[in-house]
This record gives structure tokens, sequence and C-alpha cells, in this order.
């Protein structure tokens, strides 16, 4: 099920219109919020039920072993990573496995291929594996006792807001949570609203209306354009994937609010960061926080000096990297984004840029316009399209407006302007401002003004639907 | 008495409480927003509603004895209804979709329309050269009403009228719906049962069409393996029985001249294939219809096709040899 879906529609407010009294019955609550959670997800396969179920059982009872035979934690510690990873690398990486073994066997002379496995990627499996794993390692790790209570694993495993495509919670945060039986809050309600119906802005007006733009630039054969097009081109696709991702997490955490619950925060505006390093502590904050946590630490972090640290970076990101799909493109968009961020450990550039006048602008439009380059490798089709876009951008000889004039003259010019202006609200603080915080009565009138115009615009000015880039990861 | 007062009470608590609460209110507010923006719609559309249109005819199924296919300039060039009073088919349907291409879901799609038991059954192919050209992963409307979930497809049905109410809209269009008379163009819709969208532009004539195909031929020519698809079925359906008739839509005299230099078709030697699979090729008058936009009929001009198109096929059907151009 889609958030920008009628189906969806329905299904919430049937939800909603349970929660407020089921909430309140201890055992009702929990089976509630599995059951609500398996048509959310079943909704879309319902075979890919077994799959959540059976990997989420293997962490249930490993993390129940742990705490019966403390002696053997690392075995059960292992045994669930398997179970996990295992269930990652064959859904999503064994076509991928077989690719590149075809065309290791073709460069030693060997014909015979490898036939590529029949899979269907189940919707959300790296999002719901990751938040499975982190509950057995914090186990492990002594940072979490295990819960007892199958139905309340699974509501913290499957809950429907965050299952498909993040935030990614720990069970330390929300299991206690999803204890409470308090109502939202006025407060909170409030809250929620917002955060939905800025998400659902962000999704189906601003990302889908620039993905009419991007999308078919992709699909086609239209490389022979000119690279001021490409880079237009390329801006767009960071504003859509930002617009379509944090739109999902800002939907996911409105829900979650007004079922009384807090997820953390995924986004805080990343294309304002004047560092890359600002950049990773804006942008997917639960995945990074997550691969900080278990894999960086893991592997001793910077604990071993300067030099491990960049090793151990590099593989934390490269990881990162598959975890977003199984291609070569996406490794290099990592390889990117590794070297981005050891260049700055090691020249401190934005540090010394912004003790220059005007410094602070050049070094984010310089981490902007990285990241946009590096998009580059995230969104193409193929290493070959990748680089051929890469030529055109780095070539004035196709510097010619051609294409562009049509860019400017269609909808997605207007959702870049809109999504860039408010970048440029939070940019230069205006968000914190006398007037924005303040709570007189005529500044909360205007509020609640403000949401109605914008849930408005979101159903009147929604472009057509796209699937949420996020739910193939 | 007392109960009664305690139910009003409680009621009343209810709302007061609803009109504190800022969540509500923003609520409210934008229901009432969304209505007044949805009432300042222009009326531009007609007949069946827009939803329910689609909706219907993505879901059609055996229901038909010849099946009219192609893009938007079938879709609004032929007119089922007309045809039937000239032909020996009763139940004729429009099968057009805009930015349409002969892919193989579309040409499945087609063969399911046509019902198992009628007596004669035909295919009436509308070829513009952008129907040959190929969208590797694009998504044309065909295929995305395809895909649409079988919950939405029965909301829309049953509860179309809601959904064009909702259907996104700029401020400028309600500026236009509210001062129709500023609006410099007005585009009148007619979405019939048949599947024919009978359009009428009554103000704002323009060519914009054809700027918008020198576009899009510049990013795709028309494709040999579109073709080759094309006559797989036409060869398939003639052996089966069923008549296979061949057109281009009539357009623009701009529109034709543009697609005979840049879209990469080659008319004669797709005639000679489309015959030699066993389909019948209908040489129709390009330019002796009106069109609104340098690419579609006018209302006007599509009736006078579809009386064209239809007593060319009788002809044939009756065996009466040659065919004119336009009659």
């Amino acid at each position: 099920m889609q958030f920008n879906s009628i189906v969806f529609l329905i299904f919430a407010i049937l939800f909603f219109a349970g929660w407020p009294v089921l909430r309140r019955r201890n055992n009702v609550r929990w089976i509630y919020m599995v059951f609500a959670s398996f048509i959310f997800y079943g909704w879309w396969d319902w075979r890919f039920l077994f799959l959540i179920m059976g990997s989420g059982f293997i962490d249930y009872f490993a993390g129940l072993a742990m705490e019966r035979y403390p002696g053997r934690k690392r075995t059960w510690l292992i045994m669930s990573l398997i179970g996990n990873i295992g269930s990652l690398g064959l859904f999503k990486y064994l076509n991928f496995g077989i690719a590149n073994a075809n065309w290791i066997l073709n460069v030693f002379g060997q014909e015979a291929q490898l036939p590529a496995a029949n899979i269907i990627l189940p919707v959300g499996i790296s999002f719901y594996t990751f938040q499975s794993m982190s509950y057995t390692i914090d186990i492990y790790r002594g940072e979490l006792k295990p819960t007892h209570n199958v139905f309340h694993f699974f509501a913290y495993l499957a809950l429907f807001p965050q299952l498909v495509a993040g935030p990614i919670v720990r069970a330390r945060d929300l299991l206690p949570q999803l204890e409470s039986a308090e109502p939202a809050g006025e407060q909170k309600r409030w809250e929620g609203l917002n955060l939905i119906a800025f998400g659902f802005f962000k999704k189906i007006v601003v990302a889908d209306t620039l993905a009419k733009t991007v999308n078919p630039a992709f699909y086609g054969n239209s490389l022979e354009v000119s690279g001021a097009y490409w880079w237009v081109i390329m801006i767009m696709f960071g504003f859509q994937i930002y617009c379509d991702f944090s739109g999902y997490s800002d939907i996911a955490r409105g829900l979650g609010k007004w079922m009384g619950y807090e997820f953390p925060v995924n986004f805080r505006n990343p294309y304002i960061a004047s560092s890359f390093r600002e950049f990773w502590q804006r942008w997917h904050i639960s995945l990074s926080t997550w691969f900080r946590d278990y894999v960086y630490i893991g592997l001793g972090g910077s604990r071993k000096g300067k030099g491990w640290a960049h090793i151990n970076m590099w593989i934390t990101m490269l990881i990162s990297g598959l975890w977003h799909g199984a291609a070569w493109h996406f490794i290099i968009w990592a390889v990117m984004h590794s070297f981005y961020l050891s260049a700055e450990r090691i020249t401190k550039w934005p540090e010394r840029l912004m003790k220059l006048p005007g410094g602070r602008h050049l070094a984010t439009l310089s981490v902007f316009l990285l990241t946009t380059l590096a998009w580059v490798f995230f969104r193409a089709q193929s290493f070959g399209q990748a680089i051929g876009i890469f030529k055109l951008l780095f070539n004035p000889t196709v510097w010619n407006g051609y294409m562009v004039y049509d860019l400017v003259g269609n909808d997605a010019i207007n959702a870049l302007l809109v999504i860039i202006g408010a970048q440029l609200f939070f940019y230069f603080d205006m968000d914190k401002a006398k007037w924005a915080v303040s709570t007189t009565r005529a500044k909360l009138t205007m509020d609640t003004v403000f949401i109605a115009v914008v849930i408005m615009a979101a159903i009147f000015n929604r472009a057509p639907s796209n699937t949420f880039i996020y739910f193939q990861f | 008495m007392e109960q009664t007062g305690s139910e009003n009470k409680s009621i009343r608590r209810i709302f007061t409480g609803l009109l504190k609460d800022r969540t509500a209110k923003a609520l409210l507010l934008a229901l009432v927003l969304s209505i007044i923006m949805g009432s300042m719609r222009p009326n531009e559309n007609f007949g069946t509603s827009v939803s329910a249109y689609w909706a219907k005819k993505i879901n059609w199924k055996n229901c038909a004895d010849a099946v009219l296919t192609g893009d938007s300039r079938v879709l609004m060039a032929a007119s089922p209804d007309i045809m039937e009073r000239h032909v020996d088919y009763r139940n004729i349907v429009n099968y057009g979709f805009a930015a349409n291409w002969y892919c193989e879901d579309y040409m499945q799609a087609t063969e399911r329309l046509l019902e198992p038991e009628a007596a004669k059954k035909a295919v009436i192919m509308g070829f513009s050269p952008h129907t040959l050209t190929w969208r590797a992963k694009g998504t044309t409307p065909f295929l995305e009403l395809s895909n649409r979930s079988r919950i939405n497809m029965f909301l829309e049905m049953h509860a179309g009228r809601v959904f064009d109410f909702l259907e996104p809209m700029s401020l400028r269009d309600a500026f236009h719906g509210l001062f129709p008379s500023m609006a410099p163009t007005l585009t009148l819709k007619d979405y019939k049962e048949s599947g024919w969208i009978a359009v009428h532009k009554a103000r704002g004539n323009e060519d914009h069409e054809v700027k918008r195909y020198r576009g899009i031929y510049k990013e795709r020519q028309v494709s040999d393996k579109i073709i080759t698809i094309v006559m797989e079925y036409v060869r398939r359906w003639s052996h089966s029985g069923i008549k296979v008739y061949g057109f281009l839509p009539p357009t623009s005299p701009d529109m034709v001249e543009l697609e005979e230099k840049a879209s990469g078709f080659n008319k004669n030697r797709f005639v000679a294939k489309f015959k030699e699979a066993g389909g019948i090729w209908l040489d129709v008058n390009l330019t002796a219809y009106y069109s609104f936009d340098g690419s579609h009929l006018q209302d006007e001009g599509a009736i006078k096709f579809s009386h064209d198109l239809a007593k060319m096929i009788q002809k044939l059907e009756n065996g009466s040899g040659k065919i004119a151009c336009t009659d």
C-alpha cells in the first residue's frame, strides 16, 4: 500500500477510527497494530508476509535465546545475522552476484553463463531487515532487554507508518513508547498534521512534478543534448529524491504522532549543509546513524588512528552504497561520497572556505554541486549512461540552450523554485525568526490557514502519482 | 428527557472540542477551500464523468464486434455511433488512448475486446507515426490505467464525479472557471460511452501540437520493432477471420508535412507490409477535415470523417471494389 493512494486513505480512515478506542485495551492494541500493519504490507503481495514473519521470528527467538543462554550470546547473534543478511542476499543481491560471476567467467574465456534467478525484490526489505538486526545487536550489547510477547515484537518490527521506507527505528526507542496507551494530545495531533500535509506536498506536488521531467530524460536516448540541460535535470533529480524520500518520512512521522508515538527525524534540510560531514548528519539520518553505530563503530571507528578511520569510513560508505541497490553505479555513488568525506577530513576545505567573506555560501553551493554530480551515478540507468551524462556536464562545446528552454516552460521549474525557496528559508534561519516562532492568536490562525492551503494545494496541484523511490531499496 | 439532555450535552462537548482543536479546524478549512476550488473548475467536460470514462474503458472485455484502435488522433476522430449507421457491425467501440503506441499489452487488450461469439469481427487500426514509436519504459495513459488497482477502478467507476471534482487544476484554471470569458482558450470535451471524445475548440485556435511533435520526433523515431509487433498481430487476426483495416488518421497539413519529413515513417513500405500480413488498407484524405490544434479533429470534422471511414469499410465489405478517398 502506498501513502499516495486511495486505498491507503481508506485504510487510514478505518485505522484511526478504531485506534482511539482499541488503543486503551492493552492486548487488543498490540494485536490491532500488528494486524493493521500486516494488511498494509500484504496489500502489495501477501506472500511476502511470510518473509517478514520468518525474518522476524528468527530475531525474536534469537533475542529470547540470548537472554536465556547468555554464555552463547555470540552464537545466537551470528545466527540472527546470517538469517537477516541471508534473506537480503537472496532477494536483493543474488542476481547481482550472478551477473558479476558471469562477467568474470567471460573474462576467463568461459562461455557458459549462469542463469539469472527469477526473484522479486520485496518492498522495504532493506528497511525492516536493518530494523530487525538492530534489535538483536542491541540485546547482544546489553542495551536492550528482549520482549517476551511476540505481538510486541511484531508491532515494533512491522509498524505500518515506517515499515517500508523508514525512518529506521531502534527497538529501545520504540518498544517503550508502544507500551503507552496515552492518546495523542492536541499539540501532537497538530504536529502530526503539519508533517503529513508537508510530506504529501513534497511527494505529490514537488517530487512527482519533477519526476515528469526527470524520468523521461533517463529513459530516452537523449544524451546528445546540451550539458546545461543535464545540469538542470540533475539538480531537479536532487530535489526530486529529497522531496520523495523526506516526504515519505514526514508522512510516517506524522502518522506516528497521530498514534501517539515519536519516530526519529530523518531529514534536516540536507542541501543547506556546508560540509559533507554535515550533509550526512542531515540526510537519511536514521540510516546514517545505523551504519555509524553498527558498522563504523563495530569496525573500530576512529579508535585505531586517522588512517583506520578513513578505511572504516570507506567500508561503511561502500556497504551503504550496496544497501541502496545491487548495482555498480550505487557503489560508485558511495565511492564518490567516501572520497568527498576523506578529502574534507584531510584538507578541511569547508572550514577554511568559511573563513572567507561569503565563504559559507560558497561552501554550501560546492557541497550541493558535488552532491548533484554524485547523484548522476545514483540515478543513471546504467554505468554507460552515467559516464555519458558526466561527459556532457563537463563538455563546454555542448553548452547550448537546446532543450533547456523546454524545461523552463513547464511545471517542473515552478516546483523546483518552490523547494529551493523553502531551503533558503531554512538556510537563512527564517524559521527561527521572531515572527515565525510567535504564539500569538493571529499567528496560530495564520498557521491553520497555511496548513489548510497546503492540503488544498496537495490535492489540486498534485502530479501523476509515482511509486516512492526508496521503496525499491 | 434527562437522557436526551445529557446526550445533547456530550454531542455539544464533542463539537466544541473539535472547534477548539487546531487540527480539526485546519482539516475543516482545507475541506471548505477544496470545495470552493473544485467548484471553480472551468466547465469544459460533458457526457460521462472523465474518471468513470477511463476506468470503464480500460476494463472493457468481450464487448465489441469492431474495435477502433490508435492514439488521441483516433480517440478524437472516430465516432462509433456514427459509424454503426453505415456498416454491418453493431457494437463498435473506440479504444484509442492519448499518447498511445502499439505495444504488446495494447494489442492483447484490443484482442480481448472482441466478442468471441460475434458473427463477424473487425479491428480498425489508426496509425499515426507516433503510435509506431518505441517508448521503452515511458508510461503512457494506457499502461498507467492498466496498472491501476482494482479498488481504484471500482471507486472511479462508481464515484467518478468525486474524482473529477478533485482532479488537479491550477489557480489559473480556477480563475478562468470564475471568469470564463477571460480564458484565452475554451475546449469543450464530450466523453461518449462508445469511447469517442468529441472535442470542440470554441476559442483559441492554435497549431501548438506541431511544435510539440517536432520535439518528440527529435527524441524518437518510428521503430521497426513496433512495426514487427503490429504485423504479427495483423497476420494472426487476419488468419483467424478477423477483418483488419488500417488507415492514417487525418490531421493538419503542417503535421502531415512534419511527419513525412521527421518521423522516420515510410508509408509505402508500411502499407505493403500491412497488406502482405493480411490487412486491408484504407486510403484516407489526410487533410480534408478541420483540426483544432494542428493534430486532432474538431467534432464536426470527426463526424464527417466517421461517415467517410464507415462508408469506405462498407463499400469494401459489400465488394463494391475501389475505395474513394472521401465522399
